[in-house]
């Protein structure tokens, strides 16, 4: 039993010391986030592949629509304009987020309820660095931002 | 060595949210005590985890409770209104019923002089105003508040397949969520949550005309509805 609790030790070691040393060891935040910083349609299908589905907007832009996320593309010149990822998971989305940007400067703001009929304790976040916004509910158990915006 | 991965992760794969009578309790830092028995304990995190509610549906003519949104005076309960309340409980579709409720206070007027009744999602409690008992259709108030608890349980792509459905437009390039053009009750502009529990109000209350204001998510809500009703 200890020789194969050791040797999936091994074997986990190293693996994950393998993938520090690749791009899979950014994870789906750091890409989005590098995108947006390159901000070209090129480096949106270069980091994250063809879209699933392409969809006029409105005059000015495209939705890149892909499986976890979508982005606005400028019909004109192609560039990034804004990514939007939905984000009800099934843990603690605040306490996440909280540890994944623990080095990041991050400013909460209250904000003014918008349901009559439902308590609400909901408040804005913003990371200025990485250029992330959104909102959560503290009545919500799980804490979760329907939308995380970067842009 | 996929299949290593899939045994040690595999807790964390298929994580599952609570069931419809539990509460999740977020993780928690827990300072050093020192029980009666002068065991010392140290400072921790307690993890997060599921907690079954052993009381429920329990009316409560005070609470401990602190709303910072919802303005009401909790008053006592009359035998009479418990008993209206209960048979309409009894009424709700069986998986909204499946949703226990840990506390049913009772306010006198809740914000907004019409609100018949509002929800404390955190601590799954229901308060019950005066207008309820005027109210003509107390099963799809019921639902509606019911309803607003159940949004919590939606998968990433069920809420957002709502939402899409629904007409909410996501504007990434001014980060906001813009409101449906057609909207099925006028309250529905304030959140995707008032609207997702609007629509399951109406999808009970009066089916037809949600099909035709809204088809596609008629038939969006029907899906989530069909999923979550017992086989």
């Amino acid at each position: 039993m200890k020789i194969f609790i050791l040797t999936l030790l091994v074997f986990s070691f190293g693996c994950s010391s393998q993938l520090s040393h690749t791009d899979s060891s950014r994870d789906i935040f750091d890409k989005i986030i590098h995108v947006q910083k390159v901000a070209t349609k090129d480096e949106l299908i270069k980091t994250f592949g063809q879209p699933l589905e392409i969809k006029p907007e409105d005059d000015i832009s495209e939705e890149y629509a892909y499986k976890d996320f979508s982005t606005s593309v400028s019909k004109s010149s192609g560039k990034v304009l804004g990514t939007s990822m939905p984000y009800w998971v099934n843990f603690d989305a605040y306490n996440f987020l909280k540890k994944r940007f623990k080095n990041n400067k991050w400013i909460e703001t209250e904000m003014p309820g918008t349901t009559s009929d439902i308590e609400e304790d909901k408040y804005k976040v913003e990371l200025p660095e990485l250029g992330i916004t959104f909102e959560y509910d503290n009545q919500d158990p799980l804490r979760r931002p329907m939308w995380i915006f970067f842009n | 060595m996929a299949f290593i991965f899939l045994i040690l992760f595999s807790s964390l794969a298929f994580a599952e949210l609570c069931g419809p009578h539990e509460i999740y309790v977020r993780e928690q830092w827990i300072e050093s005590y020192t029980k009666t028995d002068s065991t010392n304990v140290r400072a921790h995190t307690r993890k997060a985890h599921c907690r079954e509610l052993t009381r429920f549906n329990y009316y409560q003519d005070s609470t401990t409770q602190t709303f910072k949104k919802i303005k009401t005076n909790i008053k006592k309960w009359k035998p009479e209104e418990k008993k209206v309340v209960e048979e309409y409980l009894a009424k709700l579709p069986q998986w909204l019923k499946n949703y226990r409720l840990g506390e049913e206070l009772r306010g006198d007027v809740g914000g907004n002089a019409h609100n018949p009744a509002a929800g404390i999602p955190l601590t799954r409690t229901l308060i019950v105003f005066d207008k309820f008992f005027e109210a003509p259709n107390k099963l799809a108030v019921l639902i509606h508040e019911v309803g607003h608890l159940t949004i919590m349980d939606l998968t990433n792509e069920e809420m957002a397949g709502f939402a899409k459905s629904s007409g909410w437009i996501i504007d990434r390039k001014k980060r906001i969520k813009i409101p449906p053009k057609t909207l099925i009750i006028p309250d529905s502009s304030e959140s995707v949550s008032e609207d997702y529990a609007n629509h399951i109000e109406l999808y009970y209350s009066n089916p037809t005309l949600l099909k035709k204001l809204n088809p596609a998510s008629y038939s969006f809500i029907g899906g989530i509805i069909k999923k979550r009703e017992p086989k």
